[in-house]
């Protein structure tokens, strides 16, 4: 997948596990599709991406002794997944006129040239 | 690999950014070992299962990157004559300047641009000169820092090449029998290794912080087309790129952590000072006789080593009379 197209999906992926309440690093990572291969090296500077752009908050807690991260939704990072889904037709949109195009390779290739 | 080498080897890696980054980094990335080991897998498991320190690093290491902005930018166009053309005549014709870009002047205008060419040709060269003058000065005081820089590492080589010639030199004193001689080269030695090798460390960093501040702050970016948009980035000034590479592989094998490059560069502490120490008690020995600081050899082929005349100066060990005198 493109590099842009990957990053913008794995965002919302990663909001997408917070939608239910906080959640922590390893959770996060048992929780995401594991299609999408999310790994530490990629998590932890997306954390950080998420975490400037005032999506998700984070706090510290104690858990068996020790301090854990965990990270929740900012209203703002609600806004972000209703935008997202709503991105949903258009991405469908674009899928099926890409699909198209390919399945009749003839059609639309006359009309490009035309312009 | 354990909890705290994976640690170790991640901040090393990560040497260049901020101390606060490398502690969050590395909190990380233990609160993710930690989580699998409390789910049952051992710590090694648990390591094996997230990502190397390698590639953490490289992904943190990137996202740095991309957030500074470069002190100077240079740009450098390669437009092709006719697309820039194409583009400009439409818009770009009335004007002066503009007319004259599109090569479109009145007749009383070319008169007038050529009548008065020596005027504005001169102050054009003049300016021309002036910003020619200017770059050669900026990378003057840019590569006069980088000599400063070798300097510095020739400066640390010549003290760790010089550590043995003092050793023989300390052997010739005791073949001598003398004593305070022998430990006053005994003390160089130690002090030429020890301040040697503290050289080198630092001309290690100023190397890696000069380079890390050029990367920086310079960027060289090629253009070409700049209307269609495609723009090639990414030319950097980097040709030291893979001596960077090198020493930050170095640094992150498993058998050379920190705390080795620590202990090792104490212990040469350790010798700068015992180095001292030897010297001055090689002068205290003597009774205080600043002979023992004299090296002299006469017209007549008499020599005297810190005060103590060299009678067969063949026998010596390593000895350079032997070679050049017969």
């Amino acid at each position: 997948m493109d590099p842009q197209l990957k990053r913008g999906f794995l965002d919302a992926c990663v909001l997408a596990t917070m939608a239910h309440g906080e959640s922590y690093g390893y959770k996060i990572i048992k929780d995401m599709p594991a299609s999408l291969g999310m790994s530490e090296s990629t998590l932890y500077p997306l954390l950080k991406r998420l975490e400037a752009k005032h999506l998700i908050r984070v706090r510290k807690a104690e858990h068996n002794g020790r301090l854990r991260k965990y990270y929740s939704l900012t209203d703002q990072g609600r806004a972000f997944l209703t935008d997202f889904l709503d991105g949903k037709q258009e991405i469908e949109n674009v899928f099926s006129f890409v699909e198209k195009a390919v399945q009749e390779p003839s059609a639309p290739a006359a009309d490009c040239s035309e312009h | 690999m354990n909890k705290e080498e994976y640690r170790l080897q991640l901040a090393t890696l990560l040497h260049s950014l901020p101390e606060k980054e490398r502690e969050e980094a590395g909190a990380f990335y233990m609160e993710m070992i930690t989580d699998r080991m409390d789910e049952g897998m051992s710590e090694e498991e648990a390591i094996a299962a997230v990502s190397s320190p390698g590639e953490a690093a490289q992904e943190i290491i990137a996202q740095a990157d991309a957030k500074k902005q470069p002190l100077v930018s240079f740009s450098i166009s390669v437009e092709d004559d006719d697309t820039a053309d194409d583009g400009s005549e439409t818009g770009e014709t009335e004007g002066f300047i503009g007319r004259l870009k599109a090569r479109k002047l009145s007749t009383l205008e070319w008169i007038t641009l050529i009548v008065t060419s020596p005027l504005w040709l001169s102050l054009l060269l003049a300016l021309a000169a002036l910003a020619l003058a200017l770059i050669i000065v900026i990378f003057a005081l840019y590569l006069s820092v980088w000599v400063v820089v070798a300097c510095v590492w020739v400066t640390g080589v010549a003290l760790v090449a010089a550590a043995p010639v003092a050793l023989v030199i300390a052997v010739w004193g005791v073949q001598i029998s003398n004593i305070p001689y022998a430990l006053e080269y005994v003390g160089y030695a130690l002090f030429a290794f020890g301040g040697g090798m503290w050289t080198l460390r630092g001309a290690l960093k100023l190397t890696r912080a000069f380079y890390a501040w050029t990367k920086r702050s310079v960027s060289v970016r090629f253009r070409k087309d700049a209307e269609q948009g495609s723009v090639l980035e990414g030319a950097d000034l980097g040709t030291d790129d893979g001596v960077c590479a090198a020493t930050d592989a170095f640094l992150a094998d498993d058998r050379i952590t920190e705390a080795h490059l620590r202990t090792f560069f104490r212990i040469c502490a350790i010798l700068i000072l015992v180095g001292l120490g030897l010297v001055l008690l090689g002068f205290v020995i003597s009774g205080f006789d600043w002979r023992i600081f004299l090296t002299s050899s006469f017209s007549d082929g008499r020599m005297y080593f810190g005060g103590v005349e060299v009678t067969d100066p063949d026998k010596l060990l390593f000895s350079p009379f032997a070679w050049f005198v017969h």
